[in-house]
């Protein structure tokens, strides 16, 4: 989920960006883009970026990053038509350009992107292309008080993952009929938790092109992991097929990814904090080898990628110590190196289709952007 | 941004310097708590650092790199013989099964027990099992300890503001360090007015009585606690705003001049609080540092006994 904010106007941004003023040369490939907005954090479609900004004293605005080879530019400046005031707004792609989001209103007397800050309903935007203005889609008062996260979205299906309470739910929003959301059932989550290491039982999601709610339950049973996975097929009115996952040794499921035949799941050893993408078949079983990519900084998973950081290294000069990092991304089954050098305070974040990276930082407000393949 | 508290004249001064001149024994071992310790008539300096690392929120969705930003922070501090003797932080991920935030605080270069410090993590809000790197969300604090003695931890969770879903809470930890005990707080109170008159009372409470069950030599606490500083000075709480502490920063309640610590919206706001305990200090000074992707920024606080 990506909170955005922004405490200056959107539009003296763009005009800033669009007259090159406060721009300059990265040392790496790609132009940095200096925003004068403060925490403004751009949300990963399956091609592009989309940079939100909401302000408690004004409307949201959106505007969508294009990057041309290796240069970030405003591509249209976005005005949101709603009332009230989006909370930790959730976007996605479609295939057809068009921007959908997911976010909570919060009315005017609090303060934005705050976790609290949730009484509103959950609300479905949309951004159809070359528009400038974002359109409701759908009010969903089941959704108030909740996390929510835009698990995916294909030809027919938007499904939201809601989170309240310690009950965990999905709902399913037709596209033809966006103003109905129906609850997707899915098997109950139950936590449990290791004596002897601690770890805990979880739940991963991912939505298949051909409109699969793939789910996989991980429960840890001594020093090992196991699971269960359930797969919903949406178009055949939430039918299930389910299947015994295999023991997981020494390897603890961080991420579950939706690929074209399989799904993939990326685990991490916990003692070397080794990363490893393992293959995961239909019928639960797993790739004897997995594709290893060494001990992790973090993990971020766009709709389709998993992007790891590996290697910091400190930098002794100064008396703040600066480390770097290094990149790589899993995407279409293999893992690549993008960066092999980037400061930490620098967050990357890459497009859905793994074709372009967006980097955020160091300072507030200053996104630069490169086309990776 | 520095002050004097008290009487400002020379006179008061050497008042206040011939009362601490009896202060020995606030010597620093490692030498990394206090900037000049020992000797009778030095002055004495404990350093504090108050920290919400927006570790998910802001699109952070528990980065665990954030955790680097922290260690450097205070490795900083530390070579330069100003480690905070403790750092309240909030907005922490923790995911068992996973890359935290708190976990990295612990491990990789800088890491926080390599520089003597121990970490006590409270969560108040439920655990989300979907959110990786970041199922547990909750506050800490980090304390300088030198002794096998088990620190002691305390943690209450808050009522529920008028908003949202999203619990708060206040954790306090005892470790000793320097030959004396001390103690460290870290509450986050909700953003909402609400706030001041629903979580307000209960942490100052809490935080009292913390104190009175361990009436220790040492007595911090900073958080986030998302209220401007007139109205939480004089919000009626069952306890008293700063009994027994006063803030870092002299202009506090000088709205224009206070050090401000949210960086979104216009005006800028003081959110975020540093609190030591008088006995300890004459003057204090307040620092402010911006880093990536944060919201708050983060404050260092020195208080120093002539």
């Amino acid at each position: 989920m990506v909170v955005l904010r922004y405490s200056a106007s959107l539009a003296v941004a763009v005009m800033l960006i669009a007259c090159g003023q406060g721009t300059h040369e990265p040392e790496s490939s790609g132009r940095t883009a200096t925003i004068n907005m403060a925490w403004d954090v751009p949300a990963p479609g399956v091609r592009d970026f989309l940079l939100i900004g909401t302000n408690r004293l004004d409307q949201p605005e959106a505007v969508e990053l294009d990057i041309a080879g290796t240069t970030v530019v405003p591509a249209r400046t976005i005005r949101f038509d709603v009332d009230g005031l989006l909370v930790a707004p959730t976007a996605i792609q479609d295939v057809d350009a068009e921007w959908l989001l997911l976010a909570s209103l919060c009315d005017e007397e609090h303060p934005l992107d705050r976790e609290e800050c949730r009484h509103g309903p959950g609300i479905l935007i949309s951004i159809a292309a070359s528009s400038t203005v974002a359109h409701v889609l759908g009010e969903y008062p089941e959704l108030q008080y909740s996390s929510l996260d835009l698990v995916g979205v294909n030809a027919e299906w938007i499904v939201i993952r809601s989170f309240r309470d310690e009950s965990l739910n999905y709902w399913g929003v037709r596209r033809a009929e966006p103003h109905r959301i129906e609850p997707i059932q899915v098997p109950e989550f139950s936590m449990s938790v290791s004596n002897t290491t601690g770890f805990e039982s979880r739940r991963h999601t991912c939505l298949s092109g051909d409109g699969v709610l793939w789910i996989l339950d991980t429960h840890p049973t001594g020093p090992t992991v196991s699971g269960r996975l359930t797969g919903v097929d949406l178009s055949a009115s939430g039918s299930k097929e389910s299947a015994n996952v295999d023991t997981l040794e020494q390897q603890l499921p961080n991420g579950l990814l939706c690929g074209d035949s399989r799904l993939w799941l990326i685990t991490v050893d916990p003692g070397s904090q080794m990363v490893t993408a393992f293959g995961l078949s239909h019928t639960g079983e797993l790739s004897p080898a997995g594709l290893p990519i060494g001990p992790a900084m973090a993990i971020y998973y766009s709709p389709d990628t998993a992007l790891v950081r590996t290697e910091a290294e400190a930098e002794t000069a100064g008396i703040e110590p600066d480390l770097t990092s290094r990149l790589q991304a899993f995407v279409d089954g293999e893992w690549s190196l993008i960066d092999d050098e980037f400061p930490v305070s620098v967050r990357p974040i890459l497009s859905g289709d793994g074709k372009s990276l967006l980097m955020v930082g160091p300072q507030p407000g200053e996104v630069s952007g490169r086309a990776v393949r | 941004m520095t002050r004097s508290r008290g009487g400002r004249g020379p006179a008061r001064l050497r008042k206040l310097r011939a009362a601490a001149a009896g202060l020995v024994g606030l010597a620093s071992p490692s030498g990394v708590a206090l900037s000049a310790a020992a000797p009778a008539h030095a002055d004495t300096t404990w350093n504090y650092a108050q920290l919400n690392i927006r570790g998910y929120a802001g699109g952070n969705n528990g980065d665990p790199t954030i955790a680097t930003s922290v260690k450097s922070f205070v490795r900083a501090r530390y070579n330069a013989g100003r480690a905070p003797m403790a750092v309240s932080l909030q907005e922490v991920c923790h995911d068992p099964n996973g890359l935290s935030q708190l976990n990295s605080l612990a491990s990789g270069a800088n890491n926080l027990p390599s520089m003597g410090y121990t970490t006590k993590f409270y969560r108040p809000t439920a655990i989300n099992p979907t959110r990786s790197n970041c199922t547990h969300y909750g506050i800490a604090v980090s304390m300088l300890w030198d002794s096998q003695a088990m620190p002691v931890v305390r943690t209450s969770l808050l009522p529920r503001a008028n908003v949202g879903d999203e619990r708060r809470g206040v954790i306090c930890a005892t470790t000793r360090f320097g030959g004396k005990w001390h103690n460290g707080c870290s509450p986050h109170l909700h953003n909402d007015s609400s706030a001041l008159t629903h979580q307000a009372g209960p942490v100052t409470d809490f935080i009292a009585d913390f104190n009175r069950d361990y009436p220790h030599f040492g007595k911090y606490w900073g958080g986030d606690l998302n209220t401007d500083p007139i109205p939480l000075y004089t919000a009626s709480g069952s306890t008293p705003w700063r009994a027994g502490y006063e803030e870092a920063d002299p202009n506090v309640l000088h709205p224009s001049d206070a050090l401000k610590t949210w960086s979104i919206g216009n005006p800028r706001r003081k959110l975020d609080y540093l609190f030591a305990a008088r006995s300890l200090w004459d003057d204090s000074s307040i620092q402010r540092y911006s880093y990536a992707l944060q919201d708050h920024f983060w404050m260092f606080g020195r208080f120093t006994r002539h």
